[in-house]
């Protein structure tokens, strides 16, 4: 370290690299295997594709944390520029905590109003 | 070497070389932040309305090429790692190596829009586009157009960021070229490598979320 700065080792930047790599193989593999019977949210009815999509956004999560910590260096990097990160990590949590809470649950704390809005499909024409 | 070397001149309302560059990364990671939070807002609408679609999502990936979207992770990612390498090159004063890395880096990035050229170029030419443009025939669902505004909306934007990107990336070059960075001074290589990682770090989730919701079949 000189003069305050980390200067990412070539080691470091190469195993990130090919770690990047394999996670992207394997997220493609993962998609080859079909776990949407799997739905962790059957309780609430709400259908994602079951397993799969929290196995790609665990694979993107991992692929994510490798990219701030050592590309960006975020590992080294001043404490307040940690602060940053996270408390932009919990305000975009709060964002979609907020609103999918509502779009999710709107029917369970409210089941009288739990009637689907007719869709009108943009291709087709409305009868007037 | 560079004996012609254009001295990087502290701003006066600093007090050090040292205190100018932490206060460009702050600046930076503010930014970085609010980015985040731009992109977060589009990918809340894609939960909301995976939710309210499902048959509709699956439907309409299946007609993305997810070779073409795993090809562009690949592109991606390495020009990621030589700007990462160009970082370190920068801190290390390798001119030579670091104009290479970021040549690397444009031509990946060039390399990633020429194929976003065809996906949409094939997309227009079928007519699978946002409600209100879309003319495709033969789709089940009626909110099959919704997935596609929204992978426009998202993938359009990405796209911005990258040819953006790629204007900085160049201007890097030009300025390395006149030997405006040194050991001592490489703050705009630091700050453009922030900013290109972050593009990498959204497509590693558009990536799965657009293409590969129905599954791949080799």
């Amino acid at each position: 370290m000189s003069s305050g700065h980390h200067i990412i080792s070539f080691r470091t930047l190469v195993l990130t690299f090919s770690s990047l790599l394999f996670l992207t193989v394997l997220t493609v593999v993962a998609a080859l295997f079909d776990f949407s019977h799997l739905n962790l949210w059957l309780p609430w009815k709400i259908n994602l594709g079951g397993l799969n999509i929290v196995v790609a956004l665990l694979i993107a999560s991992s692929k994510a944390a490798l990219v701030v910590l050592f590309f960006m260096g975020l590992r080294w990097d001043k404490p307040l520029n940690i602060v940053i990160f996270l408390s932009n990590l919990l305000i975009l949590f709060i964002f979609f905590t907020i609103t999918l809470a509502d779009v999710w649950f709107r029917d369970v704390a409210d089941p009288i109003d739990a009637q689907i809005i007719p869709f009108e499909s943009p291709t087709q024409k409305v009868a007037p | 070497m560079s004996t012609n070397l254009a001295l990087h001149k502290v701003g006066h309302h600093f007090r050090s070389a040292e205190e100018e560059f932490e206060s460009a990364k702050l600046g930076t990671w503010l930014f970085l932040a609010t980015e985040i939070l731009l992109f977060g807002g589009l990918f809340c609408a894609y939960l909301v309305f995976r939710s309210m679609y499902p048959q509709a999502f699956a439907e309409a990936s299946a007609h993305l090429n997810w070779k073409m979207g795993a090809l562009n992770t690949l592109v991606l990612i390495t020009s990621s790692f030589t700007m990462a390498w160009a970082v370190r090159l920068s801190q290390l004063g390798d001119k030579k190596k670091l104009i290479l890395t970021l040549a690397i880096t444009l031509i990946c990035a060039g390399i990633f829009m020429v194929v976003k050229y065809f996906e949409y170029t094939h997309k227009i030419h079928e007519g699978t586009l946002w409600a209100g443009a879309f003319t495709a025939q033969g789709f089940s669902d009626p909110r099959v157009p919704t997935f596609f505004g929204l992978y426009f909306l998202m993938t359009g934007l990405h796209g911005l960021h990258v040819v953006i990107g790629m204007g900085l990336i160049l201007w890097l070059i030009i300025k390395t070229g006149k030997n405006h960075f040194s050991p001592e001074y490489f703050t705009p290589v630091e700050m453009v490598g922030l900013y290109w990682h972050l593009v990498d770090l959204i497509w590693i989730f558009l990536f799965p979320l657009l293409y590969l919701i129905s599954g791949v079949k080799l």
